[in-house]
């Protein structure tokens, strides 16, 4: 069975094209080495809000299941 | 006659009262100002001229009859082309929108403002779906900036705060999910107002991002913003996130007095950033001396993770943006302009775990703000890093890299007023930016009525005579 470790991260090349292809999206050739040059800054971005100190929230999504009941 | 007065809403609604002027006279001077400066500034997609004709000549014969509506009666305004609106196409500047899509509605806010009396211009451009950046290939007008024409006039509400600012509405709408009322109205050199999430109803608009999209007004003065938002605010059950919240009589909360106003200065990120233009950063603390000469206080102080605010609000805004436009970009990617299908598609790159945790962020973040809030009436920030940039120079990898110091108040949903605060040495507007607490647009529109009260930097003008070509 193979196994994945992290020391085998893939580069962003092939984590872009992987994206792309799971999306359905076709790009042109600029447009896909623009999105691998950005993307550890786009993962860094996302990264950068796993904070320790967010372990006790709940995400902020407002959702009333009462709302759709106007006349319960 | 080419060059018609520039006017504040609230001078144009006395003339109009005091025989002065007629909403016809002041509409047909509009029209033909944006038919000479069409070419070069590029604000309408569509100039509904012969609507606002009937619309202003409506408004003159009900004032004549002692029918008064209120100040916006007889008003020209420009409609963002993300808004529906009656007898005029809704594009969003984009090939990919339905053609019919809102044909023949108004979205619930210009129904009010229909209501009251204004007169629609047209529809104002857009970054195409109110996000990217213009694409010239696409066949849309690309909107300059009047003071420079090779600088950005920003997004996404461009058109709007264009038409603001060269004297071709008074007013307007414009929408305002990462910044795109108050960006535009920074750049452009007058006052802008995101409101809080579900104090206007946004039924009738493309959507960006759903969570955090807002309608706001875009006029000269603080006065013009709050006449607009009496109009354009309350509950409409058309949008599950409207607010029950009561509707102030904002021109009434602009009584001059800030004695005693807490202002919070957050320096690090906010003015300590390395991208921070000492100009702008000067401006906005010269601002604040103003205010403080009047009576408020300032104190510097800290919001924890700043930085990463940003980068929650933009993971947010692409994931619920991407969620709506998904199809399309799998299906028509070539219709899409180049700079709005890269900026989409940034939402293919996070995950949904990444999302939930922006949430967990955004939770956090609004708690920091709230308390702050406790402390102080309002937090005031430089509006944008810098002044307009460089057209040819902008691209969404830049943005990447750049500070930005709105999307926090569409992450929180708090009110935020951009107010222009002066010139750079290289004559481009410079702003500021007043936050509240939810649903205190009267406050914060009360500390930019104060600030324009003494000084004159919402009326400066830009040069825009030498654009001027023959109407055809």
């Amino acid at each position: 069975m193979s196994t994945t470790t992290a020391d085998e991260k893939a580069s962003p090349e092939e984590t872009v094209t992987a994206i792309l292809s799971a999306a359905g999206l076709t790009v042109s050739a600029d447009e896909k080495a623009t999105m691998v040059r950005d993307f550890p800054l786009v993962r860094a971005g996302a990264d950068r809000m796993y904070l320790p100190e967010l372990e006790h929230h709940e995400p902020a999504i407002r959702f009333d299941p009462t709302d759709f009941y106007p006349t319960r | 006659m080419s060059d018609a007065p520039i006017l504040t809403i609230k001078d144009a609604a006395a003339a109009l009262r005091d025989g002065t002027t007629t909403s016809t006279d002041l509409t047909a001077a509009m029209l033909e100002r944006t038919a000479m400066l069409s070419d070069a500034l590029g604000a309408y997609v569509v100039v509904t001229g012969e609507a606002a004709l009937e619309q202003a000549a409506a408004a003159d014969a009900a004032l004549a009859a002692g029918n008064d509506l209120g100040p916006l009666q007889g008003i020209p305004l420009a409609i963002k082309d993300i808004i529906a609106m009656k007898g005029a196409p809704t594009t969003a500047n984009s090939r990919v929108l339905d053609p019919e899509w809102g044909a023949g509605t108004d979205a619930p806010v210009v129904a009010r403002l229909r209501d009251a009396g204004s007169v629609f211009m047209g529809k104002a451009t857009t970054s195409e779906f109110a996000i990217g950046l213009p694409d010239a290939d696409k066949g849309f007008p690309v909107p300059h900036n009047p003071w420079d024409v090779e600088r950005t006039p920003a997004g996404s509400s461009s058109g709007t705060g264009v038409a603001v600012a060269a004297g071709l509405a008074l007013g307007g709408l414009g929408t305002d999910t990462g910044g795109s009322v108050r960006g535009p109205a920074s750049v452009n050199g007058h006052t802008g107002l995101k409101v809080t999430f579900g104090r206007v109803p946004k039924s009738g608009v493309v959507p960006l991002g759903y969570s955090l999209d807002s309608i706001g007004p875009m006029a000269r003065s603080a006065w013009d913003c709050a006449a607009l938002l009496e109009v354009m605010a309350g509950y409409d059950p058309s949008d599950p996130n409207s607010a029950h919240a009561p509707v102030e009589r904002y021109t009434e909360a602009l009584d001059g007095d800030v004695e005693g106003l807490r202002i919070a200065l957050p320096v690090p990120y906010f003015f300590d950033h390395e991208a921070l233009d000492p100009e702008q950063r000067d401006a906005v603390l010269a601002a604040v001396s103003t205010l403080t000469g009047l009576g408020a206080t300032s104190t510097e102080t800290s919001l924890p993770h700043a930085d990463i605010a940003k980068d929650a609000n933009h993971i947010i805004l692409v994931g619920e943006a991407y969620a709506y436009h998904r199809n399309n970009l799998v299906g028509r990617w070539a219709d899409y302009g180049r700079w709005t299908r890269s900026a989409l598609a940034r939402g293919a790159f996070y995950t949904a775990a990444d999302y939930a945790q922006a949430g967990r962020f955004r939770r956090m973040f609004s708690e920091a703000v709230a308390a702050m809030l406790t402390e102080y009436d309002v937090i005031i920030t430089p509006a944008a890093p810098a002044p307009a940039e460089i057209a040819s120079e902008m691209n969404p990898s830049k943005r990447l890299s750049m500070p930005n110091f709105t999307g926090h108040w569409n992450l929180t949903g708090l009110p935020a007023v951009a107010v222009p605060v002066g010139l750079s040495s290289q004559g481009l507007p410079l702003s500021m930016q007043v936050i509240g607490k939810p649903f205190a647009e009267g406050t914060v529109l009360k500390v930019a009525d104060v600030l324009q009260r003494v000084t004159d930097h919402h009326l400066l003008q830009p040069p825009v005579e030498a654009l001027f070509t023959q109407a055809v």
